[in-house]
């Protein structure tokens, strides 16, 4: 698989469903690891090139116009494609995350944006990272995201975009 | 870490007040609604892999949890579950065969990790076994909420594993 493939399929409707079925953001990383595509793409992704093209990607979606009736229709890809970059590439996840911060209308990208921007969600009082089927308590090293200035900008951007709400 | 002050709260404009039986209040969060052509791709994809399941509603904006004890209003973390069934004064049942209408259903995935909720609708006679059938109610996900068997959940759901009833005797 190659890695436009990979984001093809992570892009399609079944993924989405499939990943979907998840009634916490734990349970979203765990239906993310368990994603062939995911995986493939992870894997590629170790490569600067793949990862520049997945972040790119991840930027032109978030460009694309939002009906704000309704949630953003990539929500899940773009979710996804800043969770492999975390994993590879830390610095690229965090410009990803910058650039889809401002994006009204999402749920499980806000989730994993603030992660990376080093909001530590509160939405939960238990872990949320999936490693090796174990759980393991989320931390700045699992992510691999350096620490920097980027959770106060978070905060700010995310007042910001409450006001869309 | 860091946290905001009162994200979740009834002081977060995303968040509406719930609370357990005792007055815990439960983090939650509204989310925003699937495109309608997500919501009827899902429900033609379970369609497919539920063939016995019913759709009762498709609605994104609150989950298993949120369904059951949020009324359908809003998005509870399924983490939280423990705490909600603890205050709300739930006891466990050891046996399935004691469960009754309004009971609630528990699922969990080979890890341990508590992945849905749902509610008993219905207890049918099971002419297979001379047993009992019973009839689920739950969301599924961010998806649609589905009237279904007990074990006719997508897979990414888990298993039923433990039962809790709030029922007092007179």
């Amino acid at each position: 698989m190659t890695a436009l493939e990979a984001m093809n399929e992570i892009e399609r409707l079944p993924f989405a469903v499939r990943v979907g079925l998840a009634n916490s953001f734990r349970a979203f990383l765990r239906n993310i690891t368990s994603e062939p595509s995911v995986n493939e793409l992870l894997v590629l992704a170790k490569s600067r090139d793949v990862a520049l093209q997945v972040l790119q990607r991840v930027l032109s979606l978030s460009k694309l116009r939002v009906d704000f009736r309704y949630l953003h229709r990539f929500d899940i890809a773009l979710a996804t494609y800043l969770w492999i970059l975390s994993r590879t590439y830390p610095e690229f996840a965090t410009a990803g995350a910058e650039g889809t911060v401002y994006l009204p209308r999402t749920w499980w990208t806000e989730q994993v944006s603030g992660y990376i921007l080093g909001e530590w969600s509160r939405r939960s009082n238990t872990p949320t990272s999936v490693s090796g089927g174990h759980r393991t308590q989320m931390s700045r090293t699992s992510l691999r995201v350096p620490r920097d200035s980027s959770r106060t900008r978070y905060l700010a951007l995310r007042q910001r975009k409450a006001c869309y709400r | 870490m860091a946290y905001i002050i009162g994200e979740g709260s009834d002081r977060d404009p995303r968040s509406i007040p719930v609370s357990t039986r005792d007055g815990s209040p439960i983090p939650n969060f509204r989310r925003a609604e699937d495109p309608p052509e997500v919501r009827r791709g899902a429900a033609e994809m379970f369609k497919g892999e539920h063939g016995n399941a019913r759709l009762r509603s498709s609605s994104s904006t609150y989950n298993c949890v949120g369904h059951v004890f949020a009324a359908r209003r809003t998005w509870v973390e399924s983490d939280h579950l423990p705490m909600i069934l603890e205050r709300d004064g739930y006891s466990q049942i050891d046996d399935s065969r004691k469960l009754w209408v309004g009971d609630i259903v528990v699922y969990e995935n080979p890890h341990g990790e508590i992945t849905h909720v749902g509610q008993v609708v219905e207890i049918q006679p099971n002419l297979e076994d001379g047993g009992r059938k019973l009839i689920i109610l739950s969301k599924w996900g961010v998806y649609g909420e589905y009237v279904h068997e007990l074990l006719d959940v997508p897979l990414r759901l888990g298993s039923p594993k433990v039962f809790w009833t709030e029922r007092r005797e007179v």
